[in-house]
């Protein structure tokens, strides 16, 4: 994958932006994944709504969601609900991997043979489970078909726990925007 | 030695507008768990003091800052500012220990634990090696002694992180230093 390139590509940039004594600023991840951590009682009409229009109607389930202004305010409005980052190569794969399923005729169908995507994604180029995987991870001009052909993955309660809920990650909690430490918690939680 | 506390260089300014093309970029030292953290810390720090949030700024560089001498011994002053349940006081602690991050931490556990005072409840203003003759405290200054001999009379068996901490164990701890 020339995801290695573009990481050398980052470094080399950064390396001659401090030579000149800039700085370079790293392009804003254009991609998230999201997992819902509380649960279903006592919350707000409007923020259970927007977790619904996410998909995120029960808990330790999981979204992956394209960036822009738009979800990042309704991101902003559920916080308090949900937790949210960064994920890498590996932890793309192994969640469509592991518990990947598709949405085929209304159905939740797991993705045993690549015939399973292509009958749902072949007509937007999308013939086997990896190219699947490359358009969630580069956020391609078929995203949003791709994402909503997952269904939102049920994730087991994490491994080792979490570490309070009802804070925000910066305070030592859970909920939030917890850039790339999200890739820890996909692996608690697969 | 892992410290929970590291200390990271974190630059950031406003973002660009029409009425201000280059927008003046601030530069801080805190000390954070993690980056993220670090971040959030600095967007803090950094509305108290200019008219900027995190909405209208954009962060440009994070970096760890890595202690330069982590072998030699050094005696740390830092100055503080925390939150007690009657108000805001002002503070001034000394540390010997081998990295700046070390004395950080001791100076965050210490004040748990004389004071009370949480972890958020601390601002770090300053911190700065000291040499022997300027130290304050008679804790560290006990220590200034290049002849300096005292008994350790047991050694004390503990885990290097509380992760590892465990009720039983397979065998006996030694205790002989």
């Amino acid at each position: 994958m020339n995801l290695r390139f573009l990481q050398k590509e980052l470094i080399q940039l950064k390396r001659e932006a401090r030579l000149k004594g800039g700085f370079y600023v790293n392009p804003e991840p254009k991609m998230l994944f999201i997992i819902r951590i509380r649960g279903i009682n006592a919350m707000d009409p409007k923020s259970k709504k927007i977790l619904q229009l996410l998909r995120l109607r029960q808990i330790f389930n999981g979204v992956f969601l394209k960036v822009n202004k738009a979800t990042l305010n309704m991101l902003h409005r559920v916080e308090p609900y949900v937790t949210y980052g960064y994920p890498n190569l590996k932890s793309v794969k192994e969640l469509i991997y592991k518990r990947g399923y598709g949405k085929l005729n209304k159905q939740r169908i797991p993705l045993t043979d690549n015939s399973v995507v292509e009958q749902a994604l072949g007509k937007h180029g999308i013939i086997c489970v990896e190219d699947l995987i490359h358009e969630i991870l580069t956020a391609g001009p078929h995203f949003k078909e791709a994402n909503n052909f997952l269904w939102p993955f049920k994730l087991k309660a994490p491994l080792g726990g979490l570490k309070k809920k009802r804070n925000h990650y910066v305070e030592g909690g859970d909920a939030g925007n917890r850039e790339d430490y999200i890739n820890e918690l996909i692996r608690r939680m697969n | 030695m892992s410290y929970k506390f590291h200390q990271f260089q974190v630059v950031g300014r406003a973002l660009p507008t029409e009425s201000d093309e280059h927008p003046k970029i601030y530069r801080m030292k805190l000390w954070a768990t993690n980056e993220v953290r670090a971040k959030s810390k600095f967007w803090y720090y950094l509305r108290k003091l200019k008219k900027v949030k995190k909405s209208n700024g954009q962060m440009l560089a994070i970096n760890e800052i890595f202690e330069k001498n982590p072998t030699t011994i050094k005696n740390y002053g830092i100055w503080l500012r925390y939150q007690s349940r009657t108000g805001y006081h002002n503070m001034y602690k000394e540390y010997r220990d081998t990295t700046l991050n070390g004395s950080i931490e001791q100076m965050y556990t210490e004040m748990a634990s004389r004071h009370r005072v949480r972890h958020h409840c601390i601002q770090v203003i300053k911190t700065a090696t000291i040499p022997a003759k300027l130290c304050k405290r008679e804790s560290t200054k006990q220590f200034h002694n290049s002849k300096i001999k005292f008994p350790l009379v047991f050694k004390k068996v503990r885990p290097p992180t509380r992760k590892l901490k465990t009720t039983y164990k397979a065998s006996r701890p030694n205790l002989f230093v």
